[in-house]
């Protein structure tokens, strides 16, 4: 196989997630696994008067405890956002067991995807009234606190993480919608594979549970409007879904070479074998209905893991619930599999019960992937009351399965015409 | 079969004898193997008698090969394996560097529990209560490595794959009783049709320790005549009582006759053909009428085609058994219909004993040495034929015949047999 | 003449269920079921396994209930396994003259238990030795007379001719990993070659019965992360013109082998009968075609 033949393979040593089903991963994989829904009514969206008020909310994270000693200054660099990164990112370098000061700073590096930070619409609106009221633009907006320029930059978390982990090496900030972690993931594992790096802390996080962005994909459509279910809102692959639910929350793995995992007694909790993208070329806010671009992104990532379709066990799909995604999404599916004995395998979609983490949903996913090739249950796909006859695949509606998985895809299609797959394999083999 | 078939060597670790000339001279006098056991004290069993494979030297008698794998692992039948099989490739002349056989067809028997496998896999992990303590075996037991392949039954046949560098076909057969006639007539099909040119075949086995002893006793097939072992294994006679437990390996090298002409070997025999069938009546009584061992003659004859009338000599299968013989005969009347009365059918057993899945290996080779010295082997013992057992059986002292075509018969516990037909090579 | 072979009757018994249909599902769907390994299996490093169906499932399929005495799993796998492919042929019984359809089977290590000895063992024993005085005069008493013969690797064909009343050329192929392959290999060969009108032929193997596990364990055949399990698979081939001729549609050949891989995650590691399964539900998944 290609990954073994160029020598160096990359193992999953750590994870780490907040997600609407919980503050770590534990939780989450429980949650998935019982059919949970982590989408609830948000009573301050209501009383704000927004039409659709419910989403995925991750717990509140405790900022203080992230930040112990020295680092105490970067609090103010920290948002809601920056948090359950960290948080997530933290959990995985603790499941990892990563010493401060151990190993060579400058072979470890950090890749993220998220998006710019959006400004804070209170602050923002007051200032914007007082500038209405008074005409004085400058002086008023030269109040809002100067720091707010670098909350919005992309790559904030991963500075802030660099420093708290004393990461030297690579660095990467992928900002592509929804493929942003999911690439992030990808760029990690090539670093390592390629030998650009030992370790990398990946992941990504993403806060779309709030004004700005609920009033932007609903303009766009592209929301669930069913207000008086939110739990059912979320429904991949049914046919009668209607969009897809905001959500936000926090992913991060430790992906390591697997010779140095095993050299300092590391767990490998899965191994990464295989990654591709691909660029839709198509339109900025549909994706092509024969599934052609995310049917490259999987062919990419089977290539470079050096694997037949037949081989994969499971697909973690990106299936956003949206009427276009899921069955483009489908045929894409579909053609991949031309052609194999069995047809295509058990796929289902984690945000049928997290929502859409956005640029967080990739990493999310990965670790879903993770901690079903470890324990040998493929999470189900929840709310498909009638399978949509465009989709035709297995989506798992019954629920959580026992199954035979040892190799398991995962792809993140995004806003923008980006598409990344991902290719897992439980360790040890 | 398509291009024939020959045979340019053998070699036997038999009851008779462990090398040709010694196995042929006991054979074609009438002698017979049976004595007390030797192997083990057998004083309580029901049956103390056996003929046994006389004192052997392994190691020297197979210079060359690295018989390390073997230590320790109280494989009798698999060192008995190796005795024939050394001698049948010397004989063939295929132990020269470079040359060798192509292919490993053997058949073989089951792997009888050793005592010692008892002493270190059972007795350490038996209860108070006298029951198996599984939980203690499955924490205790993997270290005991030393009974690792022993209940594998290809595993003579991977070592002497190893041993010779055998990478063409490699088959183990299991047909109880006719295993060894089993695993020649592969040989000989895959030659036939092409797969390989030098095929190193036959059969082995030895079931004469405690409980391969004891397995015998309980289904009841033994002959319990432990005063006068000599005279205990009496095919087609009327009071014969079961059979002598014989232990033992036969080889043979089976040749396609192009390779053996082109390397300019003496061809010694020709494998003409061979026929297998199903009893599909019972897992341990033959059919009455032998229906299975019609058809697997029947076969042989087809597949050597060649009609019952060319045939000078059946070598049983003749075990000694109140129902195996008479049942045999039956089967052989309505093959050979009147030739029946001019065919002479002999049971080499009563000299050998019954050498279970190398039965039909060694009766192969006793076809051999009748074909080579123009001399019907006897059933010895025949006192009283069975009236039952009506047929020149050859009692008591061999004689000597014209013999250009000859078939050996063998049948197996399940209801599956082997018949193998042999021609003298000489057109 | 070297006449063409088709494979017209497929029959699987495996943990996916019976028949092989129930095998393909499970494979498409991922679908792993595991049980507890039938027999005390603390200590060993695994737990569970790919067990077969229930053996009150299987008894439909035998002609006498008392027979299972008889039989090894291996040998009671295989008797199903025959008969479902006897059955998917169309074939009524005794629709082929009994003398001219042929049984090649592959199976595994010998399943003689060790524990079976252990009433008789325990009476026969003095410090720790084996006492054959002992042995002779109480032990025996405690075997089983049919032990011995029940687990002889060639009772899995007996029992298969005696249930289907078939009587053709016949071979047990044992103690290499390929057993099941040559068995198809040399039926294939028979019936092409017009020695018989067809064959039966496959693969029975079980990892998970104490003898089994131990064996396929202590020979280094079951890493951690592969199950054991169990299994019998066996094909029917008829020469295509009989096919045609009673208007009978054969499988396929399969275009893609299925991944072993994935056939061992789904049933469990099934020893011999690993290769007769993939050729089985490959066939099957191929489709049937126009004779």
């Amino acid at each position: 196989m290609l990954s073994t033949q160029r020598g160096r393979r990359v193992v999953v040593t750590g994870m780490g997630a907040i997600t609407p089903l919980g503050r770590d991963v534990a939780s989450l994989w429980e949650g998935l696994l019982a059919g949970r829904s982590g989408v609830t009514t948000l009573a301050a969206l209501t009383e704000a008067g927004f039409s659709t008020d419910f989403g995925g909310l991750s717990p509140e994270v405790e900022i203080d405890e992230l930040l112990a000693g020295e680092h105490r200054r970067l609090r103010k660099y920290v948002g809601r956002k920056e948090a359950l990164a960290l948080a997530a990112a933290a959990q995985a370098v603790r499941q990892a067991n990563l010493a401060p000061g151990a190993g060579r700073p400058e072979r470890f590096g950090v890749t993220i995807g998220t998006e710019a930070g959006r400004p804070e619409l209170p602050e923002v609106a007051a200032a914007f009234l007082r500038h209405l009221d008074k005409g004085d633009p400058l002086e008023d907006y030269l109040a809002l606190d100067p720091l707010s320029l670098l909350r919005g930059t992309p790559n904030l978390i991963q500075g802030l993480l660099a420093i708290l982990h004393d990461a030297r090496g690579p660095g990467l900030t992928v900002s592509t919608a929804c493929t942003s972690s999911g690439q992030a993931v990808g760029e990690a594992f090539l670093k390592i594979r390629d030998g650009l790096a030992d370790v990398m802390l990946t992941g990504g996080a993403d806060l779309l549970v709030e004004p700005f962005m609920l009033t932007g994909f609903t303009l766009l459509g592209a929301l669930s409007t069913r207000r008086d279910r939110p739990q059912q809102a979320s429904r991949p692959f049914d046919k009668d879904r209607d969009g897809f639910v905001l959500a936000d929350g926090a992913g991060f793995l430790v992906l390591e070479e697997l010779r140095r995992a095993e050299a300092r007694g590391a767990r490998p909790l899965a191994e990464v074998i295989g990654y591709g993208s691909s660029l839709n070329a198509y339109r900025i806010t549909d994706s092509p209905p024969d599934g052609a671009g995310a049917l490259e992104a999987m062919q990419a990532a089977l290539a470079s893991a050096g694997i037949l379709p037949q081989d994969v066990d499971y697909i973690n799909a990106h299936g956003t619930s949206t009427k276009m995604n899921d069955p483009a999404e489908a045929r894409a599916i579909h053609r991949l599999y031309a052609g194999s004995p069995l047809g295509p395998p058990p796929v289902s979609s984690a945000k049928s019960q997290l929502g859409h983490l956005v640029a967080a949903c990739g990493s999310v996913e990965a670790i879903v992937c993770a901690r079903a090739l470890a324990t040998g249950l493929l999470p189900p796909t929840i709310n498909v009351t009638e399978l949509d006859p465009e989709v035709d695949l297995d989506v798992l509606a019954e629920g959580p399965r026992p199954g035979a998985i040892r190799i398991a895809l995962s792809n993140s299609f995004g806003f923008g015409g980006s598409n990344a797959s991902l290719v897992l394999r439980r360790f040890p083999r | 079969m398509s291009g024939r078939v020959v045979i340019t060597g053998w070699g036997v670790a038999s009851p008779l004898g462990n090398d040709r000339a010694t196995f042929a001279h006991a054979l074609l006098n009438g002698q017979s193997a049976g004595a007390p056991i030797r192997g083990f004290d057998a004083r309580g069993f029901a049956c103390r008698i056996a003929a046994e494979v006389p004192a052997y030297d392994l190691a020297a008698s197979c210079p060359g090969w690295d018989l390390t794998a073997l230590v320790g692992t109280g494989d009798r039948k698999a060192e008995l394996g190796l005795l024939a099989a050394h001698q049948a490739l010397a004989h063939a002349g295929l132990l020269e560097p470079g040359t060798g056989p192509d292919a490993i067809s053997l058949g073989t028997g089951l792997s009888s529990v050793l005592v010692a496998e008892v002493e270190a896999e059972l007795i350490p992990f038996l209860r108070e209560d006298g029951e198996f303590d599984h939980e203690a075996f499955a924490r205790g037991a993997l270290p005991a490595r030393r009974f690792l392949h022993r209940h594998l039954p290809g595993r003579t046949t991977a070592l002497l794959a190893q041993l010779l560098g055998v990478t063409g076909p490699r088959a183990t057969s299991f047909a109880a009783c006719a295993a060894g006639a089993h695993a020649i007539a592969l040989a000989g099909r895959w030659i036939a049709r092409g797969e390989a040119e030098r095929v190193l075949a036959g059969g082995l086995d030895s079931m004469i320790n405690p409980f391969g002893l004891a397995s015998l006793q309980l289904l009841g097939t033994l002959t319990t005549r432990n005063d006068r072992p000599a005279a205990a294994s009496r095919p087609f006679d009327r009071d014969r009582d079961g059979f002598l437990l014989g232990e033992g390996a036969a080889m043979l090298v089976v040749e396609s006759a192009a390779s053996a002409q082109a390397r300019g070997a003496p061809i010694l025999a020709e494998l003409l053909g061979s026929g297998s069938s199903l009893d599909a009546w019972h897992v341990t009584a033959p059919h009455p009428d032998g229906r299975g061992a019609v058809l697997a003659m029947r076969r042989a004859l087809a597949d050597a085609g060649r009609s019952p009338a060319d045939v000078d000599y059946v070598n049983a299968h003749g075990t000694a058994t109140p129902l195996n013989d008479p049942v045999e005969i039956t089967a052989f009347r309505e093959v050979f219909g009147p030739h029946a009365d001019r065919c002479p059918i002999s049971s080499t057993k009563s000299m050998h004993g019954h050498l279970i899945a190398a039965a039909g290996a060694l009766e192969a080779c006793a076809v051999l040495v009748a074909l080579q010295h123009q001399w019907l082997p006897p059933t010895i013992n025949v006192a009283h034929l069975d009236p039952a057992c009506a047929a020149d059986v050859v009692p008591n002292v061999g004689r000597a015949a014209r013999l250009e075509v000859a078939l050996s018969n063998s049948f197996g516990f399940g209801g599956q047999n082997g018949c193998l037909v042999f021609g003298t090579g000489q057109d | 003449m070297i006449r063409d072979v088709r494979v017209t009757g497929l029959g699987v018994v495996a943990a996916s269920g019976t028949g092989v249909a129930a095998l393909a599902a499970a494979l498409a769907g991922r679908v792993a079921p595991r049980a507890p390994l039938p027999f005390p299996a603390a200590g060993f490093p695994h737990q569970q396994g790919g067990v077969g169906p229930a053996r009150s499932e299987l008894l439909g399929l035998l002609t006498r209930r008392k027979d299972l005495k008889l039989m090894t799993p291996d040998a009671l796998l295989a008797l199903a396994a025959g008969v479902l492919a006897w059955r998917d042929a169309g074939l009524a019984e005794g629709s082929l003259p009994d003398e001219e359809v042929g049984l090649f089977l592959g199976v595994g290590a010998e399943k003689g238990e060790i524990p079976d000895l252990a009433p008789a063992v325990a009476l026969s024993t003095t410090d720790g030795e084996l006492d054959l005085e002992l042995l002779t005069s109480r032990g025996l008493d405690r075997i089983n007379p049919l032990g011995a013969l029940k687990t002889l690797p060639n009772m899995a064909l007996a029992h298969l001719a005696i249930r289907l009343q078939v009587r053709g050329p016949c071979g047990t192929f044992c103690g290499s990993p390929d057993a099941g392959e040559q068995a198809i290999a040399e039926a294939h060969a028979a019936v092409a070659r017009g020695e018989c009108q067809a064959a039966l032929a496959g693969g029975s193997d079980c990892l998970v019965s104490m003898a089994g596990y131990v064996q396929a364990w202590r020979g280094g055949d079951l890493p951690a992360t592969v199950d054991p399990g169990e299994a019998a698979a066996i094909l029917l081939l008829e020469p295509a013109a009989a096919v045609r001729a009673r208007g009978g549609r054969p499988y396929a050949s399969p275009p893609v082998p299925v991944s072993r891989d994935l056939l061992e995650g789904t049933v469990g590691r099934c020893g011999v009968a690993s290769g007769p399964l993939a050729l089985a539900v490959g066939h099957f998944l191929a489709g049937r075609q126009d004779p």
